[in-house]
């Protein structure tokens, strides 16, 4: 509703109230009607009040028709004044405007009407009269009704069709965004499978491309449709060279023939396989895969692909020969072993029997000469069964590392004297020649004398047993350097090369005992070495097949320093006689790995060794799993580097762990000897000696 | 009758002392021999009534002298069958070991282990020799 409304309604007022003054006349003019026309300004100034939008609703066009039409009526009817002719025109002319479609149509109807009324007052009371009757006020407040109310029904239709209108594109546009909103769910749905599907297909992809087997894809028209990886770092071929490709490229991967024609083959006939295969690289070296083929299949279980998976298993099969290996190795030691206790109980057997046989040829009644013979045989097979049973003792302290030695300063001179004399009387009855060649200007030697008596001992009673009659035994001794080396040589059977390999080994004679008669219980040999070695020294053997053998080893001349050392072991050992042994660990981190410059470790280790006797040598892993038993020293070469961090990690911790006691086994202490140890000037010996005799004397004061 | 003839082989002086003391107490003729071709070379030439054979001995081992006895057995060197005792020390636990003792190899008639009783030996001998 606008200001037209509200100018058309105070038109209408007015009019009306014009009407009824003219009718009535001012004097008798009801209060009342007064009244009405006061409320109706007064109604009409309040919509200059109102919202716009309050005005153009329909209730209030509505009610504002009704009312005005019900007061304006009453009020015609009430002054009584108004023929019938006038309502009936004026009812027409509400009709007109109520039906009438356009307001022009309507003002040109009531124009019509009006002139038409004129015409006909003019012709009852002629027409001058007519002009200035009272009755002709009556044609403008019909035409302002006429007009009023047409203008009204004609909003109201307006406004109608325009609600309606409004509605039908309400509904238009409600059921094209239900349209596109299904339109979008679906989208939405579509939108997301694909999503998922690539996800998955980006899974799938990433795990053959970055999967630790070999994977392959064969399509149906047997090309290489895909390789990953690492299929091209293993095999050294670029995938482009490969995808496209037929099933020909396997003899490329240089696969041997029979395992690949079944894999091949398996391919072409779409069916499950599973080989192992070695690959030949570029270095000669084998690389063994473990490979299955596996036909894929779709949905409709037609075959699309096959799958070519292959793991490297070079390691496990290293691992398995080197099982097949050592499997053979102990089953060949069993066999030595099984000897040997053949050997052993027949050893111990033969004086045995001797001394029942003599027990039993004891007569009490005799006189005492004839039994003497038998006494004599009963305690010479007890000293040999003693004999024997000490070898397997010695052996079993050597294998068990429980052997101790205990070093002093010896002359060489005056104590292989005292070892040669007892056998002199068994040469000559073996009319074998022993000589002697050690002077007594030799300087004083670093051993333990009773452990190298029972080596010279050893190595002469072999000697002797080898040597025919008219041979020659040379015992000798004679410097070198800051060493004397001992030897023992025979003019005897000699060895043939194949057994001076073996001849250190436990129970070699034992293993060759039908050939030939076994004179002790083969240990012999295997402990001299071991008593040698004790002494940081080496056994050598030079021999020839019916020429002779010799055996020497050197030991060291003590010096002012060894004196000094002795003095700090006997200490030490009387401290430690529990651990009488160190665990040694040399490490150089220059090479990255421990024990990696061999020949400066080998020379740290038996540097270390002279002075501090019975070292157990240990790889970084034995020494980190298997925590040391009695003092341990690690020798660093060289500063850890960035390289060396896992090994200096791993080191740390069980430095942190091991520096207090070991299963309730005594302290065990570990010591790092740093870069200080680390040869210097060429003076590489006593860097290391100084810090190992620190290390000794720190340990003292931990525990 | 006169007096069986044993051979008794055996690398061990005191075993071989003793073991020689005792038979001739119970009247026997003892020769004896300390390695396998010297017992070889008296079975030839002395023809002993019984062989009391020891396994490890230098050379040719007990197990081989009784098989080339037996061998030339069956070749007929020999007009009778030689009895043999085999002595061992070994155990027994050896395949090999009791394939050699008890199969075709060396065939002995009896097997004495060491240590023995001197009696039980001499019972064996008189055994086997009233066979």
């Amino acid at each position: 509703m606008d200001r037209g409304f509200i100018l058309l309604r105070f038109m209408l007022i007015i009019a009306t109230s014009c009407v009824l003054l003219v009718e009535i006349g001012p004097d008798s003019f009801p209060p009342a009607l007064l009244v009405l026309m006061g409320v109706a300004l007064l109604s009409n100034l309040a919509f200059f009040v109102l919202p716009a939008e309050r005005l153009r609703s329909s209730l209030v066009i509505g009610a504002t028709i009704i009312c005005d039409t019900m007061w304006i009526t009453a009020a015609l009817i009430a002054t009584g004044k108004f023929s019938a002719d006038f309502f009936y025109l004026y009812f027409f002319v509400l009709f007109l405007a109520g039906v009438g479609q356009n307001i022009r149509l309507i003002t040109l109807s009531v124009v019509i009407i009006c002139a038409s009324y004129v015409i006909l007052i003019g012709r009852t009371v002629g027409f001058d009269q007519a002009l200035t009757s009272k009755a002709l006020i009556r044609v403008p407040f019909l035409f302002t009704v006429a007009v009023f109310y047409g203008y009204l029904v004609n909003r109201l239709r307006g406004e109608h069709h325009r609600v309606t209108k409004e509605r039908e594109i309400i509904n238009r546009l409600e059921r094209s965004r239900r349209v596109l909103e299904e339109a979008n769910t679906t989208l939405q749905a579509e939108v997301e499978k694909r999503e998922r599907i690539e996800k998955e297909l980006r899974k799938f992809s990433r795990a053959a491309e970055q999967s630790s087997n070999l994977v392959m894809i064969i399509d149906d028209d047997e090309k290489v449709d895909f390789v990953n990886q690492l299929f091209e770092e293993i095999s050294g071929i670029p995938s482009e060279n490969v995808v496209g490709r037929g099933l020909e490229i396997f003899t490329k991967l240089g696969v041997p023939g029979e395992v690949l024609d079944q894999m091949v083959s398996s391919i072409r006939n779409r069916s499950e396989w599973r080989g192992e295969l070695p690959l030949r690289q570029e270095d000669n070296s084998e690389l063994w895969l473990s490979v299955s083929t596996s036909p894929i299949r779709s949905s409709e279980e037609e075959i699309i692909n096959t799958v070519v998976i292959a793991t490297d298993i070079t390691d496990r099969v290293k691992i398995e020969r080197r099982l097949t290996v050592a499997n053979v190795e102990l089953h060949r030691l069993g066999e030595v072993k099984s000897n040997f206790v053949s050997t052993v109980s027949h050893e111990l057997k033969s004086p045995l029997t001797a001394i029942k046989n003599a027990v039993s040829l004891i007569d009490p009644n005799a006189e005492s000469t004839a039994n003497e013979k038998f006494l004599r045989m009963i305690k010479r097979s007890a000293d040999r069964l003693n004999f024997i049973i000490s070898d397997l003792l010695d052996m079993q302290k050597v294998e068990s590392g429980k052997l101790t030695i205990v070093p002093a300063a010896v002359h060489l001179g005056s104590f292989l004297g005292e070892v040669v004399e007892p056998f002199e009387s068994q040469a000559e009855s073996a009319s074998v020649e022993l000589f002697l060649d050690a002077s007594d200007t030799l300087p004083e030697v670093l051993a333990d004398a009773k452990r190298i008596e029972q080596v010279v001992t050893n190595l002469i009673s072999n000697a002797l047993k080898a040597t025919p009659k008219g041979g020659k035994i040379f015992v000798s001794a004679e410097r070198s350097d800051d060493a004397v080396t001992v030897s023992v040589r025979d003019t005897g059977i000699g060895l043939s090369p194949e057994d001076q390999k073996d001849v250190f080994d436990a129970f070699f004679q034992a293993g060759n005992v039908l050939a030939d008669r076994p004179s002790g219980t083969g240990l012999g040999l295997t402990i001299c070495r071991d008593l040698v070695r004790g002494h940081g020294s080496n056994l050598h053997l030079e021999s020839e097949l019916g020429v002779g053998s010799r055996f020497s080893f050197s030991l060291p001349v003590v010096s002012e320093r060894a004196a000094e050392i002795i003095a700090f072991e006997n200490e030490t050992r009387t401290k430690f006689r529990r651990h009488p042994y160190f665990t040694v660990l040399v490490i150089d981190f220059d090479a990255d790995r421990p024990v990696g410059n061999e020949e400066l470790s080998k020379y740290v280790f038996e540097t270390l060794h002279k002075v501090l006797h019975h070292l157990v040598p240990r790889s970084l892993d034995v020494f980190c799993d298997q925590p040391a038993q009695g003092r341990a020293i690690v020798v660093l070469l060289s500063t850890p580097r960035e390289g060396g961090w896992v090994v200096k990690r791993r080191l740390a911790a069980t430095l942190a762990t091991n520096l207090f006691e070991v299963g309730g086994r005594g302290m065990a202490s570990l010591k790092v000897l740093g870069p200080a140890a680390y040869p210097e000037d060429g003076d590489y010996g006593a860097g290391l000696i100084d810090r190992a005799i620190l290390v000794g004397e720190n340990t003292e004061d931990e525990s | 009758m006169s007096r069986s003839k044993i051979l008794l082989v055996d690398d061990d002086p005191d075993i071989l002392e003793t073991t020689k003391v005792a038979l001739e107490r119970a009247d026997y003729e003892v020769l004896t021999a300390t390695n396998g071709l010297e017992a070889l070379g008296s079975v030839r030439i002395s023809r002993p009534d019984l062989i009391l054979l020891d396994v490890m001995l230098p050379g040719e081992n007990g197990y081989r002298v009784a098989r080339t006895i037996r061998e030339d057995e069956d070749a007929g060197v020999y007009d009778r069958r030689n009895r043999i005792i085999l002595v061992t020390a070994r155990d027994l636990s050896n395949d090999l070991e009791r394939e050699e003792l008890f199969g075709d190899f060396a065939r002995p008639d009896r097997v004495v282990y060491k240590p023995f009783e001197l009696e039980d030996l001499l019972q064996q001998i008189e055994e086997l020799l009233s066979e």
